[in-house]
């Protein structure tokens, strides 16, 4: 889960976080930040910078935590947790740790780190980058800084309109029966800078759950791009393709600034809309669910918009909150305080093997 | 004078072969009534151990349910093994014992999203005695989706 971090001045001047919400929030609100730079300046703090808790083994080190942050001049950055030393960073230039060629564009707070093997270590990083390229990295447990990671770029979206990546990748494994396991990583799009970009939402696959990439694996990759994916309208039927890449979904204006919440296999999203004028850092937010198992948008039963409205505006950049209700096996779902019943959990404990012991 | 000293010497030969016959069958008959006799007794005993059996089995199914409703109360998943034991009738005999284990939690539940929830995995282990030290044991898993934390 995404730590949020209201970071001080110092560290937005190199990281470059402030000036990017400033750009998302210019194209949230088109002709309505009135005058303009009081309106930026109320809106630059909306969407709190990310830091991403990670747990990490770096040389001939005990495991430690860290924190995952990304950047513009430094794409991806890891600080120890407890001293903010810099421990390794990932980038085109030469001043980073580890240099890769395509790592030119900036990540935001689309960041998600994975624990592959619940051994407390965190194995592979999947981040999107503002330019619309989802990176993969796997981590490499004792190894320098100067190889710690090997990646690359894992699917590719770059397109004419802008559309970028800001809100955190939602990974979530899928296990149908008879077929091998694959993740999903859900992640929808947003465009600072257009705000009549026809954002996305994506459901990829990566099919090598576990396994460890090297560099030449990476190199060898043909990143998947959009044409490569099943284009999902809400008259799509739905189907079960275990090995294909993915799929989209077009979500038409709003943009992707709130991970998405699997349930179930139910991904659940907020569209951001309009900001409200002259109103504090709240956007009027859409809410749309997917169903990743059978690759289809969840349509309510009356026939009813997809992508109903939130009562009231929400504050920006604010995740999907879940909440134990005492007394019911049950956590609530609610985003901005209001309750979406789409993605409830059923905390009540599920049955699954069984067997008897020899009887006397 | 001779003949009637013949026919009564073959009457007495005839009477002498009846008896050993008669004797012969009831002996046979005796022999195959202790075996049914004893079929029976040894059904109703295979009978009722069956029963002792199959009521040991619901009693673990039993304990079982308890142990899902014990499982889905507890709001913290790490911890102790739980044991407990309860007699479903005050007037019998027959108790069960339950023990439930945490085998571990994996951070990448299936079909969850990673990071926000965390699926907690256990064992149950229940065991129904009933009479003449008969008992039987049925294991189950059990997962649970909670909120990581």
């Amino acid at each position: 889960m995404s730590q949020v971090d209201y970071a001080g001045p110092a560290n937005e001047a190199c990281r470059g976080g402030r000036a990017l919400r400033r750009l998302l929030f210019a194209a949230l609100l088109p002709g309505t930040i009135s005058p303009a730079a009081t309106a930026a300046q109320t809106m630059a703090g909306c969407l709190p910078a990310v830091s991403v808790p990670i747990t990490v083994r770096i040389g001939d080190t005990a495991p430690q935590s860290a924190l995952l942050e990304g950047g513009i001049e430094t794409p991806l950055s890891l600080y120890a947790a407890d001293s903010r030393r810099l421990l390794w960073s990932a980038g085109a230039q030469d001043s980073a740790a580890q240099v890769f060629a395509d790592m030119d564009a900036a990540f935001f707070g689309s960041i998600a780190a994975v624990d592959l093997d619940s051994d407390g270590l965190h194995d592979r990083i999947y981040a999107g980058d503002i330019a619309g390229r989802l990176w993969r990295l796997d981590l490499h447990h004792g190894a320098a800084a100067t190889n710690w990671a090997s990646g690359g770029v894992f699917a590719d979206f770059s397109n004419a309109e802008g559309r970028g990546f800001i809100a955190a990748p939602d990974v979530s494994l899928s296990t149908p029966p008879g077929v091998p396991p694959w993740l999903n990583i859900a992640i929808g799009t947003a465009a600072p800078g257009n705000a009549a970009a026809n954002n996305r939402f994506y459901a990829l696959r990566d099919h090598a759950v576990y396994d460890s990439w090297t560099d030449q694996d990476y190199e060898d990759w043909k990143p998947w791009r959009e044409e490569d994916l099943l284009r999902v309208h809400t008259t799509s039927q739905a189907a079960l393709d275990a090995s294909g890449p993915g799929w989209f979904v077009e979500l038409g204006r709003g943009h992707v600034v709130t991970p998405t919440l699997t349930v179930n296999s139910r991904a659940v999203l907020a569209i951001a809309a309009v900001l409200p004028r002259d109103g504090p850092c709240e956007v009027f937010t859409r809410i749309a669910s997917f169903d990743l198992a059978y690759q289809r948008i969840v349509v309510p039963p009356d026939g009813s918009d997809w992508r109903p409205p939130l009562p009231a505006p929400v504050p920006a950049g604010e995740d999907f909150q879940l909440t134990a209700v005492a007394g019911k096996n049950i956590a609530q779902c609610s985003l901005g305080g209001q309750h979406v019943a789409g993605c409830d959990v059923d905390t009540r404990p599920r049955r699954t093997w069984w067997r008897r012991e020899d009887a006397e | 004078m001779r003949v009637t000293s013949l026919c009564a010497r073959r009457g007495r030969r005839s009477a002498g072969f009846a008896t050993a016959t008669v004797l012969g069958l009831v002996a046979v008959i005796a022999l195959l009534s202790v075996g049914a006799l004893h079929d029976a007794l040894f059904g109703e005993l295979l009978a009722g151990s069956r029963q002792l059996h199959q009521r040991a089995a619901a009693l673990a199914e039993l304990g079982l349910q308890r142990g899902m409703v014990r499982l889905e109360a507890t709001t913290s998943p790490q911890g102790e093994e739980q044991s407990f034991s309860f007699q479903p009738l005050a007037e019998s005999t027959d108790s069960v014992v339950v023990s439930i284990r945490h085998l571990g939690a994996s951070a990448l539940p299936a079909a969850h999203s990673m990071g926000r929830l965390v699926a907690h995995h256990f064992q149950i282990e229940s065991t129904g005695h009933v009479a003449r030290g008969i008992r039987m044991s049925q294991v189950q898993g059990a997962t649970r989706v909670m909120l990581a934390e």
